[in-house]
């Protein structure tokens, strides 16, 4: 395995160490207003084929010949700029682009969109900020992750949920990236709102497919979401007052283009309003019952020198429910009684990252990443008296605290080297060291009558693991028409009993046809040693994360994809891609088994099997001008098959829907008027349910009626339909800005399945019901940003 | 201002209204209405006669009770000879055959009735298992001032430990339950009953317990260990049960313990899938995180179960 590494490696670099004599233009392109970085713009030295995108960094580096060179600078949503100068030697130029919304008028400069024919990327989507920002959403809550639901080969779970299925994959098959730090858990009430804050975000795209080679650790998907850097020229605020909750992300120079932040944070205020009517409704001034969530994201940037840069950002959020009586206190008959009632849940996330950019020279660039991240998971059931008499203090009572944790703490070393024109290489490593507490229970109880308290805990015990990845890749020309991704991708999992490792080949293929179609393929072998274990009868986070261990292998996929894609008119991506995917190791829980039984271990819970997920994706999208957005449908099929489930016979994956369609637009009337709206369509998801009652016999020989579940997954439910808008009235002062959102959600009301249960109606008669969430919901949030 | 407030109670009721109306009756027709099998149900033991169960499954929102069907017909062969053609018994309301069931016998049925396609079944008769030598051992947990409480407290460990046999060469499927005998249960609700519990579970790995933490508070029901017959490496299988049961009062008058009352059940392979996945049936029913069971059936086109049983009950007196 190793020798076929060094090989590989070797093919690799033999390309690009034929470097031409050229001149490298280098340097970094950022927003001339904050001085953010511009990521994914493109740089072309006009009149040639000279090229390159800008890294999530915004650096760029692009080859030309000595003499009058003129370039030509391009993002989406900026004017374009030109900047002609005579080349004689390297040269660092740092360029800025105007913002085209900033202006009075909304007058669009950047009409073109990126040439999506140009990229070997395949299943790659990004979509603007500002775009997410005015799709209308759930009660006014701006969400990153409910937009990439409506992307085409992208499935929401359940009904107004924010986890994730991309091409049949499972969410814990994301890899899902905060400045380049994994995040367990993207959710907020039970999945309603992601933890993502818009405002604070500077760059969102998301990979379905064709993954380069710097990506590992996943089967489905790779979200990478950058934050802002922090306004580098001038203070910025920017509050929403929303429906569930409100933020503000405040940002800045400490030192003018040298060193900036950004603070955001967010708090719902549901309980804040429901605890007095909760009072006043169960007559009890003690009970104390609600929910909140926050989130808090903040980040240093600074610039030391013209080729450096260092940025710390942290996250941190959780989500709480908690239904509580006391402590009160009352007295009865000379001894002072005190009651407690506690039954809480919460959980969230941590993550902090310490990152590095450094300019080597005009060819290399490096980024290093330090970086930790947390996600934990707490049940905790109190029940507590205690009597204070003569003889002292009597407490009796109990607890029970359920804890599912996992840690990771990482570090990342990345090199982008541009040898010429043809390659575009990168390389790196990245070591990972996981802590995974799966689930245990703590039980105590306090009583003054037994001879002694309890205070055990039943449940897994912590796994500790080393993952580590080693990758290659090159992006290069091989002539006019033919473009080649290829790389390799090498990683390890050390467990105390076990080592696993994969080598997973990565290669992705741009041919042209004619002028501007483009033949795209790529094919892609995926691995990954950590897993969720998911209830498959709902969708809380009652989700456990655990790693590939001496009994479970890891989780392995294989994709290959092929489509066209073509810029329409200078202003529409358009692109069909296929794809079919194949899976194995995935698990899933056994017949019967509970995530809530710790007297068994993990692992003894669930099997592990393969599935396959095939598909057509059809995408055009409309990234700029007074009316953006984009139309998708996707035809596809997920199943999966376990020898202890379902008779050992494939059934259909959960979330498995034949048809899905969405459409989506934003439009800039004029200053003042905006409108957004979204539709979609999708084939109900399969449930399973029971479909016919019987006699069953016992081992005693009586007979007991049973109600049974003939195949998994076998029942379809509704389709799923819905349409959002919303109307925005913007208001442009000297100073500020204020944005009135009003919008509907689920405008004609449709009643599209939560779940559906066998229950019975007033006269006693068995029937099915289907359960629907949300019926059309009006919203409304203000926000406001102090220039 | 006066015009709009009616206006604005109205909307208010409105979204109230359609708030609360997000429950919705999905039609019948939508669970897909599966076609109704033959239900065969038999529990042969060994020296007794073939009393099969023979009824039909109905749609789950069928609201009829299941009631036996009588005009099947069930051919019973012994070692692939046609012995029998067992049709229903008034008198016993079942399918009761003249033939003794026997072991180290094959057995197969086909069963027939109007409308329905042919059922087939095989199945054997167990030979009875034996328990080896048992033990049983108690340390119970000290009192504050280090000695033992004399009629109450919780165990620091408790165990049981026997030897399941079985000489037969069977593909077996065993239960082993597990019932307390008081002389009078503790109730609960104040008193000595309180907070005592009973716990058990097996130490075998790959044993799967059942009901295994009892609240005195509730009617006391056995704990059930289901073993399948690849854990035996040979004709014997040392068991270990373990206890942390709290009781609050166990040689007192009013609530003694007598013994742990033992009853082996060794069941043929296809109907102790049946009982292993009823009990995970039953044990998940209401529980919301439960995974959904599928009910094994080694009845090919139809449902239910047909096996036999042999049993092997013992008792361990409790001593401290």
């Amino acid at each position: 395995m190793k020798k076929l590494f060094a090989v590989s490696l070797t093919a690799l670099f033999t390309f690009f160490l034929q470097s031409q004599s050229n001149i490298q233009i280098y340097g970094f392109v950022g927003d001339s207003v904050s001085g953010e970085k511009i990521i994914s713009c493109a740089v072309l030295e006009a009149g040639s084929d000279s090229r390159a995108i800008t890294n999530t960094n915004g650096n760029y580096t692009v080859h030309v010949p000595p003499g009058n060179v003129v370039l030509v600078f391009s993002a989406v949503g900026y004017e374009k700029k030109a900047y002609s100068f005579y080349a004689s030697k390297d040269t660092q130029i740092n360029m800025a682009l105007l913002y085209v919304t900033t202006m009075k008028n909304i007058k669009i400069v950047a009409e073109k969109a990126e040439d999506i024919a140009q990229t070997t990327q395949m299943g790659a989507i990004s979509i603007p900020v500002e775009t997410i920002k005015k799709i209308p959403a759930l009660l006014g809550e701006t969400d990153v992750l409910k937009v990439l639901q409506l992307l085409p080969g992208v499935k929401p779970g359940m009904e107004g949920t924010s986890g994730f299925y991309v091409r049949g994959g499972t969410p814990d098959q994301n890899l899902i990236l905060l400045d380049g730090t994994p995040l367990y858990n993207v959710s907020h009430l039970y999945g309603f709102f992601s933890v993502f804050n818009t405002d604070a975000l500077n760059h969102v795209e998301l990979i379905k497919g064709g993954f380069p080679a710097r990506y590992g650790g996943r089967l489905s998907s790779v979200l990478e979401i950058n934050m802002k850097d922090g306004n580098m020229k001038r203070f910025k605020v920017n509050a929403n007052l929303g429906f569930i909750s409100s933020n503000a992300t405040i940002e800045g120079p400490i030192i003018k283009d040298k060193l900036s932040f950004v603070i955001s944070a967010r708090r719902s205020y549901i309980d804040l309003f429901y605890q007095p009517l909760y009072r006043a409704i169960s007559f009890n001034q003690y009970a104390k019952q609600g929910y909140f969530f926050y989130d808090f994201n903040g980040k240093i940037n600074y610039k030391p020198s013209k080729n450096d840069q260092i940025s710390f950002s942290s996250y941190t959020g959780q989500d709480k429910f908690y239904n509580n009586i006391g402590p009160y206190r009352y007295l009865y008959d000379g001894v002072i009684y005190e009651n407690l009632q506690k039954d809480e849940l919460s959980w969230g996330n941590r993550l902090a990252a310490l990152r590095w950019n450094h300019r080597i020279n005009s060819r290399w660039f490096s980024t290093m990443l330090f970086n930790y991240t947390r996600y934990k998971y707490q049940v905790f059931k109190q029940v507590k008296e205690s009597e204070e008499g003569d003889t002292g203090i009597v407490t009796t009572g109990s607890s029970q605290d359920f804890r599912s944790m996992v840690r990771d703490l990482g570090f990342k070393y990345e090199f982008d080297y541009s040898p010429n024109n043809k390659n575009a290489v990168k390389t790196g490593i990245n070591v990972i060291y996981h802590r995974f507490s799966p689930g245990a229970t703590a039980y105590s109880v306090q009583n003054p009558l037994s001879p002694k308290s309890i205070d055990s805990s039943y449940g897994s015990s912590m796994v500790r693991a080393v993952e580590t990845g080693l990758f290659a890749e090159n992006d290069m020309v091989i002539n006019d028409r033919l473009k080649i991704n290829y790389g390799l991708h090498y990683s390890q999992f050390f467990l105390k009993d076990k080592f696993y490792h994969s080598l997973q080949p990565r290669l992705s293929a741009r041919y042209l046809i004619g002028k501007d179609w483009a033949i795209k393929a790529s094919l892609v072998k995926m691995q990954q040693y950590i897993h969720l274990l998911t209830n498959s009868t709902i969708g809380l986070p009652t989700d456990l994360w655990v790693p590939s261990v001496k009994q479970l292998a890891p989780e392995t996929s294989y994709q290959g994809s092929i489509g066209i894609a073509k810029t329409l008119v200078k202003k529409y991506l358009f692109s069909v891609e296929t794809y079919y995917k194949h899976l194995q190791g995935v698990l899933d829980y056994k017949n019967g088994s509970s995530f809530l039984n710790t007297y068994e271990q993990w692992f003894q819970k669930v099997e592990s099997g393969k599935g396959r997920s095939y598909g057509l994706e059809v995408f055009l999208q409309k990234k700029v001008g007074k009316t953006t957005g984009w139309v998708s449908y996707t035809l596809s099929k997920t199943d999966r098959q376990f020898a202890g489930i379902n008779n050992g016979e494939r059934f259909p994956f959960k979330y498995d829907s034949r048809h899905n369609i969405s459409v989506v637009f934003t439009y800039d009337i004029d200053s003042k008027y905006s409108i957004a709206g979204t539709w979609i369509f999708a084939t109900g998801n399969a449930f399973t349910l029971p479909n016919v009652r019987y006699q069953s016999i016992d081992q005693n020989g009586n007979m007991v009626e049973v109600e049974s579940y003939q195949k998994r997954n076998q029942f379809r439910g509704a389709d799923y339909h819905r349409m959002d808008v919303s109307l925005t009235r913007h208001y442009v002062k000297k100073y500020y800005t204020l944005n009135v959102n009003l919008g509907f959600y689920n405008l004609y009301s449709r009643k599209n399945p939560f779940y559906y249960n066998i229950g019975t109606d007033t006269y006693g008669n068995k029937v099915l019901y289907r359960v629907a969430l949300f019926p059309v919901l009006p919203f409304f949030s203000f926000n406001f940003i102090l220039k | 201002m006066m015009t709009k407030r009616p206006l604005l109670i109205l909307i208010l009721v409105a979204a109230l209204v359609q708030i609360s109306s997000c429950t919705k009756v999905e039609k019948i027709e939508k669970v897909g209405l599966t076609p109704s099998s033959l239900t065969i149900n038999l529990r042969a033991t060994e020296g007794d006669a073939f009393d099969f169960s023979v009824s039909k499954s109905l749609n789950v929102l069928d609201n009829a009770s299941i009631k036996p069907l009588k005009n099947a017909k069930i051919k019973l062969y012994e070692n692939s000879v046609l012995v029998e053609t067992i049709v229903y018994n008034t008198i016993s309301q079942s399918y009761l055959g003249a033939t003794i069931a026997k072991t180290k016998t094959p057995y197969k049925i086909e069963c027939t009735a109007s409308g329905f396609g042919t059922c087939t079944s095989e199945f054997f008769v167990p030979e009875k298992p034996e328990n080896g030598a048992y033990s049983l051992k108690i340390v119970r947990n000290q009192n504050a001032s280090g000695g033992v409480f004399y009629d109450s407290g919780s165990f620091q460990e408790g165990q049981i430990s026997f030897i399941l046999k079985d000489n037969s060469k069977e593909a077996n499927g065993y239960i082993i339950s597990l019932k307390e005998n008081w002389t009078k249960h503790a109730s609960g609700g104040g008193g000595v009953g309180y907070y005592g519990y009973s716990s058990w579970e097996c130490l075998n790995q790959g044993v799967t317990s059942f009901g295994n933490y009892n609240f005195y508070s509730s009617a006391q029901s056995a704990f059930e260990f289901y073993i399948y017959d690849d854990l035996f490496s040979g004709k014997e299988l040392p068991i270990t049960l373990k206890t942390n049961s709290n009781y609050n009062s166990f040689i007192s008058g009013q609530d003694t313990l007598l013994s742990y009352d033992i009853t082996i059940y060794s069941l043929s392979d296809g109907y102790y899938r049946h009982c292993f996945n009823r009990k995970q049936y039953e044990n998940g029913k209401g529980d919301f995180f439960k995974e959904p069971v599928y009910i094994y059936s080694n009845v090919n086109n139809g449902l239910g179960a047909c096996g036999g049983v042999a049993l092997k009950t013992f008792s361990i007196p409790f001593k401290i």
